[in-house]
Parts: structure tokens; sequence; C-alpha cells
């Protein structure tokens, strides 16, 4: 293989956005992936006639993030249906009843908070990364319906449980740009392609301005010499000799870009060609207790069983047994392509410590108990025709967005002594949620490579 | 599926034995392995023409392990070529020397010490099992050049470096079945079939008694309910949705037998249903330092490159700058039929410590390292044409034979508390050397299920 510009390691949000705006302003691009799929964190696949979206994933962009990388490139991300609504399971009294009726602090006091947090730059919202949001919302307001409604958001966003535990500059990022963009506190969207669609789009972007892909490829090492990223050695396709080492093949690149995430990304950088305390910051972030495990659970029945409307996506803060926050969604409610003709597919999920992620035994009876618990909640649900499970772990949701984990605490997308080598991942530093985050680091990364922001993306942040 | 009284976990030597002959005794077996290939810590794999003996084996029975097996099974195991010289590198020299040079003890003390060896019963060299080898042999002779070639066999067999990490109890009980067998110290010889025909003759062994085997098929669990085996649980094939969990087929089973290694066995046998001191025996032995780590490395040349013969094992305790110690044979000498026409394929090896298996930078400048050693030892191999490199690691060689980690000190094969759970891996209580081990400990397990010892097998020691 020639000598390339660029070569990235991962097909997904970050990898793929990096990739085609690179090979778009002319670089030279290769995207490496080990798996046989496009996608990262989110991903679709095809499993029995479903399309599984990993994760559980929508779409968090309000438009100046990976909606806008795709105008950028000539490609159009359709927002699919949006939430208006959202039903919220009571777990004191069991039974289903809706946002609205839940949070009811007064109009005024969450308008005060809104105005405050559109007034106070993101560069203010910087010095909050070891606060939490219940401290940044008491300088405006003590209403607890306000505080209740963003902390609500922030559990489901984020994914973590304790208000002293809800990140202050990462949720308010996220909440300053909805309410900017879209005037809404928590904007989410179906990709209107699917899963598969949005990977796609990306990668024929990328392979249209000339750049390469790879996938099934494993990269073994970036080769780094003298302080400088010389190109990445990619495993023999396909591997033969149980444990086979070394035999692998060189490719040239002036820059690497990984998108690993820190608790793999050691596996390819060689720790002992950066700083010890760099290295030292991967490693904090990298600890289990850190993750954001998920139960995944894939049901699919033979009539819908929607509580408010079929394109809602509900949620709650406690299942009856589990006692686990989560939410669901019909799938095919979005997208009816993503289930064989008469089926519903609801694609759900449960949040457990992420230090639970390894212990097989929790795990099974976590799964039984999360099963049942939807039996209750969603009757329809109890019997289902079909069903896949699978532990959101590795792939993750990426490093819990707890104070003190955010910011300036993540390692920053630039290696600080090797000439060449990048890290755009939404476990580096980033903000935003999910695969916006993800597609927001690689842009962050293209522009620094670049020297420069993209001609559009003045305005936007983006880090 | 149909009810089984056994499950095997594993189609390697331990497994494929123990399965055939219990399958032979009228038991109705099916034997499972993950891999696509037969074998376990032995296995040839097939690689653009060669077959790469993986592990760099030979088998080391003189002739009432895996042989009598064989035997009984119907089936004939043939010894290829045995040694009657070895090469041996002198390092301090640079050049190649012979055993029979090197180790110039008195024939008489020799004689004296062999005798005591086949005077001592097996039972009495039990009580030696956390005492080192020339403790025991300095009851008998003071004579440096008996005791240097008894530590010498020790090196290459168990890859045990210092005096006092020799074990008494796990080197004699070997020097004791070959001086008994086959009037020779140490015994070794190349399966005439190769590795894939003698798996094979064990597999049809299984399969023409009417036996099931399963390749391909991972075990995810044992399913154990009050202290009883009820069958074992094996993932849906093929794996597609990343990390997917817990979506198995039961296959019951009275009797489950593991063949797995301490290192691997607590990941399908859940740790909570077996008493905390037989799991801390386990993770004990399963530390990484205690495994036997080796730098495999295959290298084809066109033409032979012999150092005394073309047939002759050459070994040497420290190659010039890695300073590992290790082997090498010219598989082709042995078995033609394992490259392709016009090329000749050496099989060499080094030892490293276990605690380095994981360290990627240590392991790649080794692997660089004894490459060059190896040119320098042998000028013929120091442009190869072909070459491949695998870590010994996982499948590993095994749990380093040191005294205070053999006998007594390995896990018992029958679960304490668990009926029908038993374990057949050279890693648990065994005796022996490398696959004939492994054989060895497959039929402990089966007598020990049966209740009684096969016929012929009476005398045979077997633990």
């Amino acid at each position: 293989m020639a000598k390339v510009d660029v070569a990235v390691i991962g097909a997904g949000s970050a990898g793929l956005c990096a990739g085609a705006l690179l090979a778009k302003e002319g670089k030279r691009v290769a995207v490496f992936d080990r798996s046989p799929y496009l996608g990262g964190r989110g991903m679709a696949v095809p499993d029995e006639g479903f399309k599984l979206n990993v994760g559980g994933h929508l779409l968090e962009d309000s438009g100046s993030g990976i909606t806008k990388i795709f105008e950028y490139l000539g490609k159009r991300l359709g927002h699919g249906p949006v939430s208006s609504d959202m039903p919220v399971w009571d777990h004191e009294t069991n039974r289903w009843g809706s946002i609205r009726d839940r949070y009811s602090g007064t109009k005024d006091e969450l308008k005060k908070v809104i105005n405050a947090l559109l007034e106070t730059p993101f560069e203010e919202l910087d010095k909050w990364d070891d606060r939490s949001l219940r401290e940044w919302m008491l300088q405006y307001t003590s209403d607890q319906g306000v505080i209740d409604l963003w902390e609500f958001v922030a559990v489901l966003e984020c994914l973590t449980d304790e208000w002293y535990d809800h990140s202050a500059s990462d949720n308010l990022y996220v909440r300053k740009m909805h309410y900017a963009e879209k005037q809404t506190a928590g904007y989410s969207f179906w990709p209107e392609k699917g899963w598969d669609g949005l990977f796609q789009d990306l990668a024929d972007a990328l392979t249209e301005n000339g750049g390469e892909l790879r996938l099934g490829t494993g990269v073994e090492r970036v080769l780094i010499e003298n302080g400088e990223v010389k190109g990445i050695e990619v495993a023999r396709q396909p591997r033969i000799l149980p444990n086979e080492r070394f035999e692998d093949e060189l490719i040239e690149a002036d820059v690497v870009i990984s998108t690993l995430p820190v608790w793999h990304v050691l596996n390819v950088v060689p720790e002992w060609e950066l700083p010890d305390w760099y290295v030292a910051q991967i490693r904090h972030l990298a600890q289990d207790h850190f993750r954001v495990a998920w139960l995944g659970l894939y049901i699919a029945v033979d009539e819908p069983a929607a509580v408010i409307d079929r394109k809602e996506l509900s949620t709650w803060l406690h299942t009856p047994k589990g006692r686990l926050p989560g939410f669901l969604f019909e799938q095919t409610a979005y997208d009816p392509s993503s289930a064989p003709e008469g089926k519903y597919l609801y694609v759900m999920g449960g949040v457990i410590p992420g230090a639970k992620g390894t212990d097989e035994r929790f795990l099974r009876e976590a799964f039984a108990t999360f099963e049942e618990d939807i039996g209750v909640m969603y009757p329809g649900l109890a019997k289902p025709s079909w069903r896949r499970r699978h532990l959101v772990y590795e792939p993750s949701f990426g490093v819990i967005q707890k104070p003190g984990l955010v910011g300036v605490y993540r390692p920053h997308w630039r290696a600080p002594n090797v000439d060449g080598l990048y890290f755009a991942s939404e476990t580096f530093r980033s903000r935003g949620i999910g695969v916006d985050r993800a597609a927001r680091a690689g842009l962050t990364v293209v522009e620094d490579i670049l020297g420069r922001r993209l001609a559009g993306f003045e305005e936007t942040w983006r880090y």
C-alpha cells in the first residue's frame, strides 16, 4: 500500500468524520477498523432479518455537530421523528405518566435559568469541570421543579444517578446548544437512513474524495520513531496461527488519528512513547468503575406495545425490581425496515455500575431481572417472539460524565510529545453526547491538523 | 438436543483421550472446542502450504501413556525418529558441541543414581513435591557431571532455569518412566502421522464409537444446580452482535469434564459454585509469573541447514544476545509433508519469563534478538524465505513445574463439592510432560468416573 498522509484507526463517527473531512481537504487518507461493520459505539448489526441498533442510540445533535459535518461533506443527515413528549414510569405508584406532569417547575423560573445559560459563554462553563450541575443551577433558582427537570435529562443523557455526580460543564454545554439551536432542553432524533445509512454516507464521503477504507483490519501498532509518527502496522489477514505476533504490514503515514477509547488505546500506541503523566491520565479514566455499562436488550413482538405514542421514548429512573434507570423505544416505529414484516422491534437498556461490567454472575441475574421488569412495565413485551441480549461495555457508552472526569480531566487530543499523533475520541477531550460528541471530536482534530477552522464552522463550538 | 452422559470441554489431548475412552466404555459423550482445529497446546495449523506445529512439540511418552491409550482405542501411535544425540550450543566458546562431550560424569555414578531411581516407588517421589531435584540426587551422588546431566534435561523439558527451581517429584517421575520403559534419560519422538494425524486418530476413536465432536463451539458456562452438574451452555453460532450475552444453547449432561487450564477455567465454571480454598488454589497457579512463555518461531529456507544430523534436536542454555534457553529442530526432516516441495521448515523457540508474556515492547525486542541469535548460531537460517512468529502464552506450555507448584499443589481433578464435575488438565493435578501429561490426566479422570482402572492400565502410573 502506498504512503498516506493520514491513517485513521476506527471507522466510527469520529474516524469517518475526521477521515472524510481531511480527504475532502486534499489529504490522502486511509481509515481502518478491526470490525466488519461501520460504526463504533453506534452501529447497525444485521441479525436474522433485524437490524440491531447497538447501544440503543438516538442522535443528540441540535444541528451544529454531525449534521453540519454532513452538509460540509455534501451529504444530508435527515432528522427522523423527534420526541415531543416522554412517558416516564412512576416507580412509586407503578404506572406511566408524562415528563410534563411530573416536573412542574414554574415556567418563569425555568426561563430565568435558560436565559442565564444562554448568556453564559461556553468558555465560562469550562470552569465547572469539577462541579455539579445543581451547584451551577442554584446560582439562578431554587425551584425544585426546574432542578428536577434538568437533572432528569442528565440521568437519561449521561446515565449518572446522584445529584452530585451530574457534571455541570458537560451537561450545560449540551443544554446550551439544544436551547440555542432548537429551543428545547433535550433534542434527540433517529437518523433518517438508519445507523447503517448514517455511517455509509460518511464512508461514501471518504471514498468519493479518494480516501480508502479497510474494514476487518486490526491495527496492531502505531509506529513512532524519534518522537515522530512513521505509520501504522496492520495484522496479517486473516490471522491463522493462535496468538500470532508481529507479522504485520507497515502502512506509512505522516499523521495517525486514533479513535480508540482510553481503555484500548495503549494496546496500539506504545505507552513508552508517551509522557508518564499523560499515560497516567489515560489509565485513570480507563478504570472499569468509570465506564458506563448498560444491559442492552432487543425484544420483538407481533403487536406494537406503545405507552403513549409509538414514536415516543419512554424512560424510568427505577425499574420495579432491578431498580435500574434506563429507556426504551420502538425502533420499527422510526424505521420499519429494521425488522422483518409483521415484527415490532423494541430496543431498551438499563444502567448498571461499570465496576460490575465484568461480573458474569451479577450480569446474568441483572439481565433476568431486567427482562421481568420490562414485562411488568410493558405487559405487551412480557412474551417476546425474538430476543437478543448484549452488554454495552466494550464497545461502551464511554467514560461516565461525572465531575472531575470531563473537560480538562480528559487527556488532550494531541499527543504532547509525538509529532503527528492525534486522539479523536469522546473518551479524550471532547464535549457533547454520544455519536455526535465523537463526530465533534473528529472535527476538532481535523481543524488542528489543518491549522485552521473549516469554512462555515468558524462559529461552531467544538472544544 | 439429546442428553449426554459426559460433556467434555476441549478437544486437545486430555479431552479427546477422556472422551474417546469413556465413549468406548459405553458412555454417551460429546466433546466441544472453541477452536476450528483439533488439539490444544499441541496443534497442527495449516498456513500457506506449511503445517505449523504450534508450540514446537515432540512427544515425550516412553510408552505407558498416550501410546497405550491409542492401543486401547484400537489405534496406533507410531513413534517417528527419536534422538540418539543432541546438539548443544556452547555459549562460552560460541560453537556447537554434543551433549555427550559436555556432560562427562562417571558412568558408574550415573548408573548408581538410575538404579536408586528405579528402586524408588512413584509414591515415594510424591513426598518431594516441594523440594528441588538436586536435593534428591545428592542423596546418591555428588558427581557434578551426573547432576548437570539431569539438570540439563530439566531445563529442556520443564524450562526451569535455576537448580532450586527444578522440581524433584515432577522431573523424577518422568526420568523414572523413561529409564524403566526405554532405558534412556529422555525419550522424545515425532508422532508418525504428524500432529494433525495424532489428534484426528483420537477424534476418530471418539466418533467411531458413537461419540460426538463439535469444533468451533465455545462453551459459555457449566450449569450447576444444588451441587450437581446439569450440563453446559454453548454460545449461539456464529455470534453476531458485539458483546452478545447469555443467548446460549443448553446441552444436558450428568458429567462435565473441563480440560481448560487454570487461567481460563473460572470463565466457564462459576467460581461461586466451588469452595473458596479450591478457587484460591486455581488462582494461585494462574498467576502470569507461573506461566511458561515462549517465543515461537517458524523459519523456512530453501536448503537444509543441519548442525550434526537433520533429525537431531539442537538446544542451548543461552543464545548469544537474547540469552534465552530453547531448542530447535527441522520439522521437515521428521515429516516432509509439513512444508511445500523444496522448503525446509525449522521450528524454534526461546523461553521468556511468564511475567513478561503481556509486555509487547519486551516481546518485540526479544523476537528480533532471538531471530538474529538464530542466524548467528545457524548461519543458514539468517535469511529465511518464510517466517511466522507466535507467542506461546495462551495457549501456553502450562504452569511452570517448579517445587511447590506441582503434585499436590495443583488442584485435584475432581471438584470437591460438585457431583459430576472433573478437571482433566496438565495444569490441574497430573504428572508427565506436555501432550502426554494431558492424555494421562484424561485417563485419570476417565478411570475416576468409571470407578475402576481400565483393563491393561492396572500397572500404569497415571497419578
